[in-house]
Order: C-alpha cells, then sequence, then structure tokens
C-alpha cells in the first residue's frame, strides 16, 4: 500500500493543473458587487440614455400613410357633407313646385273656363259695388276674394266698360289679340297667380279703384295628391310601370381583413398590415327592379366591384432607397339579389334593401410584401387567390327622387354595407383575407 | 441651439415639404427608436410607438417655437406617446409582481461586461409598470412627484415601483453573474 501511495505521490505532487486562459478575467469582472441605489441608475443611464437604434424598413412609409389617414376622413366628411347640403338645397328649392298629380292640374283646367270666369267676375264685382255703397268697412271684413277671383274682377271691369258684363264667355276684348278669349285675355300674369300675400290694385278707372282698397291675397294652401292604391273595379296598372332599370356608380371604403393562418405567419401577416392601405374602390351596377306591389319590391343584377388597396415599400435602385407605391386591385363581377321594402312618397321615397350577393368571378392584380423575399410577390403569381369567393351580404338605403313633371327624371342615392365572410385566398394559403365594404352609389332610374 | 441644417429642415416640415420632413425623421428616428425600445417589451410595440410619435411630432411641430433642443423636445413627445401606450395597455394586462418576471434571454455576461443591448434586454423584461418608472426616473430623470402625476399614481408607488425595478434588475444581473463564472 505505502507503494501505491509513494507513486501517486511522486506522480502528482508537483503537477501544475491547466488554469482556463479568462478564470481571472471572470474572476475581475465578478468582483465588483453588483451596484444599487443611483449607481444601478447611473449605469443603465450611461448606456442607454442616447442610445439610437436601427429604425425598420418602411418606417417612413407607414408614418406617411397614417399622416394621410386623418386628412382622407376629413376630405371623406366635407364631401359627405357637401353631398348632404346639396341635396337638402336641391330638395328645398324643389318644394315650391305644383306636384306633378293629375289631381294637382284639374283644378287649373277649371280656373280657364270662360264661363265660369265670367260668372265669378260678375258675383264679384256685384258684391263690391254692394259694399261700396253701404259699409265701407264691410268690404274689408269679408273673405278676401282669391288671386284668380281678383284677376277676373279686373275681367269683367274690362268687360263692363266694353261689352258688358252679362255677355257670354267667348267675348273677344279690344285690348285682346283676335282670337283670345275674354277669360285668356283676363288670364293674369303668371306672377300674380304664384304670389302668396301680394298686394293688389286694380289699375282699372273703375268705381272700386276709387278706394283704398289693398287686397291680401290668402295663403295658399298647400294640398296634398297621392295616388291611392288601385282598389276593386279600377284600371290596374301596367306591368311595364313594375320594372325599372337603375344605373350606379360609387365609392366605397374596403376594409381589409387579413388573418394568420398559424403563429409562424406572423411575420407575413405584420408586413402586409404595415405595408398595404386601402384606397378609394369603387362599383358599378345595372339592375332591375321589379316592384310587387308599393312596397316590396325585387331587385337583381350585376355589379361590377374594383377593391383597391396601396402597396408601400422601400426599395433600393441605383443604391438609393426608393418609396414605392402601387395599387392593388380585387375585381368582382357579382349578382346582387335584395328584397326592398319601400316607404313610397311624392317625389322622395326610400327603399330599405337586403339580400345576398353572389360572385361570379374574382381576379387580382398587384403585389404583396413577404419579409422571407427580396422583392415584392406577385398576387396573381402567388396562386393564392380565388377566382371564385362565394356569397356575400348586402344592405342598402335606396333613397330616390323624382325631377319634372310628365316622365320624371328619378335620381338614386344609395348608401351601401356589403360583407364577404369567404376568404378570397384559398384555403391552404398562409394569411386569409376577407373584406368588408362600405360606400355610396349615385344614379339614375328609368321605367321600361 | 439649433444648426443652420436642423432650423432649415424645421421649417421645410413646418412649410408642409415632404424632403425636409423626410429628412427630420432620418435624422432623429434612431435616437427616438432607441427612447421607445427602452419603453416597449418588443420591437413590434417599439415601432408601433414610434409611428405614432412621428405622427404626433409634425401635428406638433407648429408648437415647437424653436425653444430648445428639437432633440430634447422629440424626446419629451416620444416618452409622452409611450406613456399613454402604456396607460391604454395596462387596463388590457396588469402585471406587477416578482413572480411574472421571466428570465432575460440572451448568453448570460458578467456584470463589467453587460453592453447595451444587454441592458437594454434587462430593461425590456421588466414589468410594464416598473419599467415606465425605472426608465422615467433613473434615464429620464425626472422626480418621483413628476411621474405621479404623468402617470396618475401616488408619489410613493412611484418610489416602490422604483426601488423593485432596481430589485430585480440586480437580481437578475447577480444571476448572469452567477451562470457566467
Amino acid at each position: 500500500m505505502k507503494h501505491i501511495d509513494d507513486l501517486f505521490r511522486d506522480g502528482l505532487s508537483g503537477r501544475k493543473g491547466d488554469v482556463p486562459a479568462d478564470l481571472w478575467a471572470k474572476i475581475q469582472a465578478a468582483r465588483p458587487a453588483v451596484p444599487a441605489g443611483e449607481a444601478l441608475d447611473q449605469k443603465f443611464s450611461d448606456a442607454l440614455r442616447d442610445r439610437e437604434a436601427p429604425v425598420p424598413i418602411g418606417m417612413w412609409g407607414r408614418i406617411v400613410a397614417a399622416r394621410a389617414l386623418p386628412r382622407k376622413r376629413a376630405l371623406y366628411a366635407l364631401a359627405s357633407l357637401a353631398l348632404l347640403l346639396l341635396m337638402g338645397g336641391f330638395l328645398y328649392l324643389n318644394q315650391g313646385q305644383a306636384p306633378v298629380t293629375p289631381a294637382a292640374t284639374a283644378p287649373a283646367v277649371a280656373q280657364v273656363d270662360p264661363a265660369r270666369d265670367l260668372q265669378l267676375a260678375t258675383t264679384e264685382r256685384t258684391s263690391t259695388s254692394e259694399a261700396v255703397g253701404i259699409d265701407q268697412g264691410a268690404l274689408s271684413e269679408r273673405p278676401a276674394p282669391s288671386a284668380n277671383a281678383t284677376a277676373a274682377r279686373n275681367t269683367s271691369n274690362n268687360l263692363a266698360r266694353n261689352a258688358g258684363a252679362e255677355s257670354s264667355g267667348t267675348q273677344t276684348l279690344p285690348g285682346a289679340p283676335v282670337g283670345m278669349s275674354a277669360s285668356e285675355a283676363a288670364t293674369p300674369p303668371p306672377t300674380l297667380m304664384n304670389e302668396r300675400n301680394t298686394a293688389v290694385t286694380s289699375p282699372l278707372p273703375s268705381i272700386v279703384n276709387f278706394l283704398p282698397v289693398t287686397t291680401t291675397l290668402p295663403k295658399e294652401r298647400k294640398q296634398k295628391f297621392r295616388l291611392q292604391p288601385t282598389k276593386g273595379t279600377s284600371f290596374s296598372r301596367a306591368p311595364r310601370h313594375r320594372s325599372q332599370t337603375e344605373m350606379l356608380f360609387g365609392g366605397a371604403y374596403a376594409n381589409q381583413v387579413l388573418t394568420a393562418s398559424t403563429p409562424e405567419d406572423r411575420a407575413l401577416l405584420s408586413a402586409r398590415e404595415n405595408s398595404e392601405f386601402p384606397e378609394v374602390s369603387y362599383q358599378i351596377t345595372l339592375r332591375q327592379s321589379y316592384r310587387f306591389t308599393d312596397r316590396i319590391v325585387l331587385r337583381g343584377g350585376l355589379t361590377y366591384v374594383d377593391v383597391r388597396n396601396q402597396l408601400d415599400y422601400e426599395e433600393i435602385v441605383d443604391n438609393e432607397l426608393v418609396f414605392t407605391s402601387r395599387n392593388n386591385h380585387l375585381r368582382m363581377l357579382e349578382v346582387p339579389v335584395l328584397a326592398g321594402l319601400t316607404i313610397p312618397g311624392k317625389r322622395l321615397s326610400v327603399s330599405i334593401n337586403a339580400g345576398p350577393v353572389f360572385n361570379l368571378t374574382t381576379a387580382v392584380q398587384g403585389s404583396y410584401l413577404d419579409p422571407d423575399t427580396p422583392e415584392p410577390i406577385d398576387l396573381r403569381e402567388s396562386g393564392n387567390y380565388r377566382t371564385y369567393t362565394g356569397v356575400g351580404y348586402m344592405t342598402s338605403l335606396t333613397t330616390t327622387y323624382a325631377i319634372g313633371k310628365k316622365e320624371p327624371f328619378v335620381l338614386v342615392l344609395e348608401p351601401f354595407f356589403k360583407h364577404y365572410p369567404g376568404s378570397f385566398t384559398r384555403p391552404g394559403a398562409r394569411i386569409q383575407e376577407s373584406y368588408w365594404l362600405a360606400g355610396l352609389q349615385l344614379g339614375i332610374r328609368k321605367g321600361l | 441651439m439649433l444648426s443652420m441644417k436642423e432650423k432649415e429642415l424645421i421649417e421645410g416640415a413646418l412649410r408642409g415639404d415632404e424632403r425636409a420632413s423626410r429628412l427630420l425623421f432620418e435624422r432623429y428616428a434612431p435616437l427616438l427608436m432607441g427612447v421607445c425600445q427602452r419603453y416597449c417589451r418588443t420591437q413590434a410595440e417599439a415601432e408601433d410607438v414610434l409611428q405614432d410619435s412621428f405622427v404626433r411630432l409634425f401635428q406638433k411641430l407648429p408648437k415647437y417655437g424653436f425653444q430648445g433642443s428639437f432633440a430634447g423636445w422629440a424626446r419629451r413627445l416620444t416618452v409622452n406617446v409611450a406613456l399613454k401606450t402604456y396607460q391604454r395597455k395596462r387596463f388590457q394586462m396588469e402585471q406587477s409582481g416578482l413572480e411574472n418576471i421571466t428570465e432575460a434571454g440572451g448568453a448570460p455576461k458578467a456584470y463589467a461586461e453587460l453592453g447595451e443591448q444587454e441592458l437594454l434586454d434587462l430593461i425590456q423584461q421588466l414589468p410594464d409598470g416598473y419599467r415606465v418608472v425605472f426608465n422615467l426616473y433613473a434615464i429620464e430623470g425626472y422626480s418621483h412627484k413628476e411621474i405621479g402625476a404623468m402617470l396618475g399614481i401616488q408619489e410613493a408607488s412611484s418610489r416602490s415601483q422604483l426601488l423593485k425595478a432596481r430589485k430585480v434588475l440586480q437580481a437578475r444581473i447577480v444571476a448572469r453573474q452567477k451562470i457566467a463564472i
């Protein structure tokens, strides 16, 4: 045993072990205790206070887009406000126009009946004369004559002077053109007919004119005329009036909803979310509306939609960083089938519509950024997009306004909302992409 | 004092000159990105704060008035944006206490060798409340009273958060040293 002890003692007692080269450095680094309090603060402050960090590529583009957003919003709000004001002003200005319905025009025809004019004029004259002879105050107390009556009174004065008040209505006035009847000649200027509260003083030298009679015309009572629905044995509406064609064009905001299929695709999702921004999308619609009843309408047609997004990114051209913007397009052809409930009006009518929108075909154009590739990838060549995107849903509020009398020109204003629940990309794609649209269409409607 | 070129850039940005705005961005973005990274846990968050900061900076530029350092003004504005983001987030995910602290990533290094990135990592790993108070007090130099007013908390809460932040940082550094040695 002693030999073994000696063997190891002799062999290893003087042996020097290998010292790691960085041991001293480690001991030195470990020597100072970790500072506390203000010293620790100072350590961090010295290192980080003025530290500069690399700015990610595309940050300027993001800032430019973010700055432009409130301006665009303000622009849209202003445009909407201006449109509303225009519409409001237009409706207000057209309020004073005579109604288009035949019931409204019938009394006007009756007023130009010569015999009636003359009879009315005679009555008027008699009553006026009596009032002059008997009681001055009674004149002012009696109901004020209408504009037509006053005009007829003037006519009667003329007739009394020239041909006698009892003569027939076909009597021609000396001052009037040949062939013109008494009532036609007596018809006052249109301004007199339409003026309300107008002081009318007869220019003729009759006895009435010597009196300080100033007659205030009564306010023209606004009459409401509305076509009653056909009942019983009355004439039924011709089928051609049930069907109308509408041509609409409008802008929309298309909200892009991107979803990563797996957590690994979040970088791609982030790149796309930060580089693609909505532009003004638009759609054109040609559709037919068929009215089942006064309130129920079915609308169907063809719509072309162009969903536009802007792609912003930076690329190196000739060793210089260049900011680039491109437009992406999602073009769709679709068939909306909408059921509408109409609230009819004289000129203005409102209809609430809802229904499915069937996609016929979809095409894409543009590109997107992928962090794994140096160049943007073409949307079409990526093979991720579907050519048929299924069924969407649409709701809208159709407001129409009829301009004109005989064959009214119907203006259509339609705010709408559309939602496409299905993804525009194929099931296996890394990013699922869907949209909703909110916009405003303007157009015209014409009966067939 | 502002250098002549800096003043021209600011005036250009005020006039709406896109090139001047871009140059102003390029000049100050790295500094402000450094600030954002200190206040945010992740790079994505820091980028969002930087974007919001520059949008706000260009909005508020007319109020700058060429009084004092532009860098200081821009830094204060960025800190305010970061605080607003933090306050919005605070209601979403309240996080406090040492038990929620995750281990700092990266290779362990001894205290003396801790560089900017390691120190930044340590700060970013702090719970949100600690991180904000530590940044405001230790690095920006605000007093507890000012921090209390900025965050809507008691002065004492600010002190307490700072002490806890320091404790966590110390613990983390010691842990790194042990692993390193």
